[in-house]
Parts: C-alpha cells; structure tokens; sequence
C-alpha cells in the first residue's frame, strides 16, 4: 500500500504547516510508514511550495510523490504544475476562489470547495484556509481517522492558535463535497 | 536494539540529536539554508543539556570555536552548507594537522557559490575530500534519511574521537528537510578520546607512533602546544626538518588507511550480490532513487544491486573492486555533473563499463526511471 498526497500552492498560504499536520498524525497516531517532503522558495512567501506526503505500510525507498492519490491545489500555477502527476481516478481538491483555471483533465475527480471564502466568513481569518482543506481532504483519506490530525494539530500548533486550527479543521469536514 | 522510542523529525533535528545523544556539548555557527535547523535546534537545546551554544560571525570563525572547544575536552560541532562550507576548509585541515576530533555537517545544496540556496545538490563529495590543501585523509558519512542523519551523526562523532580526525557529515538538502520517524535505541555507543596516562606521553605521536595518540585537554595539568606547523610529537614547531614532516603526515594519513576497512560502511540492496549482473552505486538522498529502480528491475527480472555508500571517504575500494569483478555494468546516479562517478571507474578500472546518471536544478531528485533505463541495458 502506498498513499501519495501533494498539497500544492505558493508560500505564505501554510501548505508546509498542513503537509506537516498530516504527516505526523499518519506516522504518530496511526503507525503508517510516512515520508513528509516540503519544499519551497528562496523568498519566505508568494513562490511555489508544496508538500508531499507519501503513507505506507512499509518502508518508503523513492521519497517524492510521482502517482498522486490525492492533490490539494490553493493555486493556479500549483494545478498546471503538477496535475500531470496525478493518476487515474485520483482527487483534485481545489479551492474555488484561489484557482480560477478551468480543468480540462478526464479521468479524475474534482472536487472544488469554497476552503478561503468559508474560513474568512466562518472563523474572520483567511490564514486557516489551509486547516480547512485539510478538513476536506480527512473526509477523503479514511486512513488517517479525524481524531489523529486534531491531535496532531494540537501538537503542532503554538497554543494561542490550536483552537482556531481545530475550528478550521471542523469547518473543512462540514463542506458537502457535491457528488 | 531494545525498544527505545520513536519521534517523526526531519533530518536536521535527527543531526541536532544525534549530536546530543554522542555527548555533542558545543555548538557553534553561522545559520546557512538548509541548515539553519540544526543550529536552531542546538540553541535550544544546548542550554537544556548543560552544553554552549554560540552562533558565531562567521563560518571561519565557528569552525575554529570547534576546534578550541574540542581542545578544552568536549565533543564539539557545527553545521553549514556549501558556502560556508568552503569558508571552513582551512579550519578543517587545522583540524587534520592538529588531530582535533570534531564534527562538521555539510547540508549540500546547489553551487557552485550562493546557486540554488534552497535546492538540493551533491556537488561537495570532492570538496569533502579535497577542500582543504596538502596530504591529508578525511572521513565522511553520508545519511539517506532522517533515520541516518541520526545514526550516522553518532557514528561521526565515535570516529572523531578514535582516530582523532574532523568527520563530516556529507547530507543534502532532500534528507536534511525530509520528515521520517527515526527510531531511537535506549542504549547508544559511545566512543570517547583516550587520554594520556603519564604527564610527558607524546600527545602528537612519539618515535614508533603510527596510530592515533592520546588527548589531554587544557587545564588538566599538561603543557600543550598546539599549532597547524608542522610538529613533534610534543607539538614544537619543525618547520624545515624532512624527517619530521615525513613522519607526521604519513602517520596522519596512514591512522586512516591502515584503518579503512574498519571504517567503510556500505549497504547492499536488492538480489544476492553472488548473482548480481548489473549494479548502482549511489550515496544520500540518491540511494533512495537507486532503491527504487532496483526494485522495478528485480521485479522486471534483471539481477540487480544497490551499493549503498554511508561513509563516502574512506572509499569502499576493496567491496567494490570485488563486485566490479562480478557485475556487467554500474550505474552511478549523482545530483552532479559527476564526481564518485569518477572515483567508481577508477576502481573498476576497465573490469566493466561505468554509466553516469545525471541530475542537477530545482532541486529535483534523479528519477528511478532514468537508472532503471540503464539497468536495462545490460
């Protein structure tokens, strides 16, 4: 078994913060072999980022994610990027204001979800956009149960923002996700 | 290995704690992508373990803080990548002449000079090797993941402190960012300096010294000369005396290769080396690559190996001319334009042809296909 995420985006936007959320709630809190890969820009924000995320259940030889299961895209540039990378009947999971791109791709599931605006009008902050598609993503990936990546945002954030991520996380897994 | 316990780190935290878990007590260093996390981590921990922490002005300046350090008798490190990394060069051979154990990590990244500070290379396997001027011998380890940045740091400090060398750690930027569980023993060896036992011991080799001599440090009642001249085995200058000289340099260069086949360390994967038809050479982040194709060529039904370097210097010359006997073809994946590539085919040396796969820019790892291509052909 091998799970490959990429979560996709430009700095400043918490994709480093989300890929490290996921990755240590699969490694720790369900016993999956797990590889967490950020990489980012030379300019703190506003540059390409992404995070990969591979979950196995055993030991992980190549690190980078080259059959995407699940891709989280907060950018256009992310989608047309990496949408090559993902396989067959795999999900595209996109915020709807931060990507305007029309996909043309057959064979995948789309799944657009209003992560941005909804983490603005709900919770008064676009800052937990990246909690809330991680919220989406939970209901997706039924590996990694919702209760792991609640503790492990609790272990991750600093203490004056866990109860905004966990907000955040919570409102992403409310998102009716269409068909 | 008893049961011990397991945290998920990425590899510069792994480095920071192996560090600490073989008796690391100084630190010192200028902050350097992708290394800046090891120099974070040992600024908090180093007041947590009762160690010192300086971030110094410079990498001259931090490499030569290591080396008073480790002369005041404790186990000292630091951390950088390839500019600053050049800039420690001649604090590196102070550090050879002197035979002044310490540990320098060097997270590779792309160069030459500031060239992509954030993407990964492995553009200083000769550097490691030859950075710093005249004869010498170094050693260096080379981790593959989180796991290895732990292990091999431990590792980098023990070797210090038997043969009384600088060792580096020669990781990139792949594992030194890259998030893995790394399982920690309960019980770690360590390995520390032998002291000397009588107060005129020779603590820079006497007479029919060819190994390593004792350390005192300052202030335990030795009178210590320490300098980067050539020296007796009492540390007095002797600049202009042949013999002297010979004598030195050859034991320094000599504690090392009269040793080397203690201190190379190097994994196989993949079929029974016995069977094998075509074989990767590969080191850091790139084994994981090599890992892979050999995976897909075993499945593929092609008898093939995975020669995994963790110490790059000493060069596993002996395994490798052995199974350069044996193999029809090795294929060496660098994230260069070539440099252990060239070091395998001078130790095939004709016994069968050396391929070199390439990668370099943004960081991007060389591909499984791309060796898997190669493998193919044989």
């Amino acid at each position: 078994m091998r799970v490959e995420i990429l979560i996709a985006g430009v700095g400043g936007l918490g994709i480093v913060f989300a890929g490290s959320v996921l990755a240590r709630a699969a490694a720790i809190y369900e016993g999956f072999e797990v590889t967490f890969s950020p990489s980012y820009g030379a300019e703190a924000r506003g540059t390409a980022c992404k995070s990969e995320v591979i979950i196995s259940d055993e030991r992980i030889l190549y690190p980078r994610v080259r059959n995407c299961d699940f891709m989280i895209s907060m950018s256009d540039d992310a989608v047309l990027r990496y949408i090559r990378f993902l396989k067959k009947d795999g999900y595209l999971v996109l915020d709807e204001d931060l990507v305007k791109l029309d996909v043309k791709r057959k064979g995948i599931k789309v799944v657009r979800v209003p992560a941005h605006r909804k983490a603005q009008e709900v919770l008064g902050t676009p800052q937990v956009t990246n909690m809330v598609m991680l919220g989406v993503l939970a209901k997706l990936l039924p590996l990694v149960s919702f209760e792991s990546i609640k503790r492990s945002i609790k272990d991750l954030s600093p203490k004056r923002l866990v109860d905004l991520n966990v907000k955040a996380l919570e409102l992403g897994n409310r998102i009716p996700l269409g068909d | 290995m008893k049961k011990g316990r397991v945290e998920f780190w990425n590899g510069n935290i792994a480095c920071a704690e192996g560090a600490i878990a073989a008796g690391c007590r100084f630190f010192a260093g200028y902050p350097i992508t992708p290394s800046s996390e090891i120099l974070e981590h040992m600024a908090k921990r180093m007041p947590e373990v009762g160690g010192v922490f300086i971030q110094m002005e410079d990498e001259l300046a931090a490499i030569a803080a290591v080396i008073g350090a480790s002369w005041g008798g404790v186990k000292a490190m630091t951390a950088t990548s390839g500019p600053g990394f050049s800039l420690m060069q001649e604090g590196i051979g102070y550090a050879c002449m002197t035979e002044t154990p310490c540990v320098i990590v060097d997270v590779q990244r792309a160069g030459p000079s500031t060239g992509q500070a954030t993407k990964a290379a492995q553009g200083d396997v000769m550097q490691a090797r030859w950075g710093t001027h005249g004869d010498h011998e170094i050693i260096a380890l080379a981790p593959n993941s989180p796991q290895e940045m732990f292990d091999l740091t431990v590792r980098a400090f023990n070797l210090s402190e038997m043969y009384r060398v600088p060792v580096i750690v020669l990781a990139d930027e792949i594992v030194a960012h890259m998030w893995e569980k790394v399982r920690i023993p309960d019980d770690i060896e360590i390995v520390n300096r032998r002291k000397p036992s009588r107060p005129d011991e020779q603590i820079f080799g006497h007479e029919l010294d060819t190994g390593v001599p004792p350390m005192p440090a300052f202030g335990e009642g030795y009178n210590l000369l320490v300098t980067g001249s050539t020296h007796d085995g009492y540390g007095f200058r002797k600049t202009a005396d042949p013999l002297v000289h010979r004598k030195l340099v050859t034991r320094l260069v000599n504690k090392i290769r009269k040793n080397a086949e203690k201190i190379v360390d190097f994994e196989i994967y993949g079929c029974d080396p016995e069977d094998a038809e075509v074989m990767v050479v590969s080191y850091g982040c790139t084994s994981r690559s090599a890992d892979e194709a050999v995976r897909q060529a075993l499945e593929e039904g092609i008898k093939a190996i995975n020669f995994r370097l963790r110490t790059i210097w000493p060069f596993p010359e002996k395994a490798l001319r052995e199974l350069a006997e044996r193999v029809k073809l090795i294929v060496v994946p660098e994230m260069n334009l070539g440099q252990l590539y060239f070091e395998v085919e001078r130790v095939a040396c004709g016994r069968c042809p050396v391929i070199l796969v390439s990668r370099i820019g943004g960081g991007e790892m060389v591909r499984p296909q791309d060796i898997l291509r190669e493998l193919r052909r044989a």
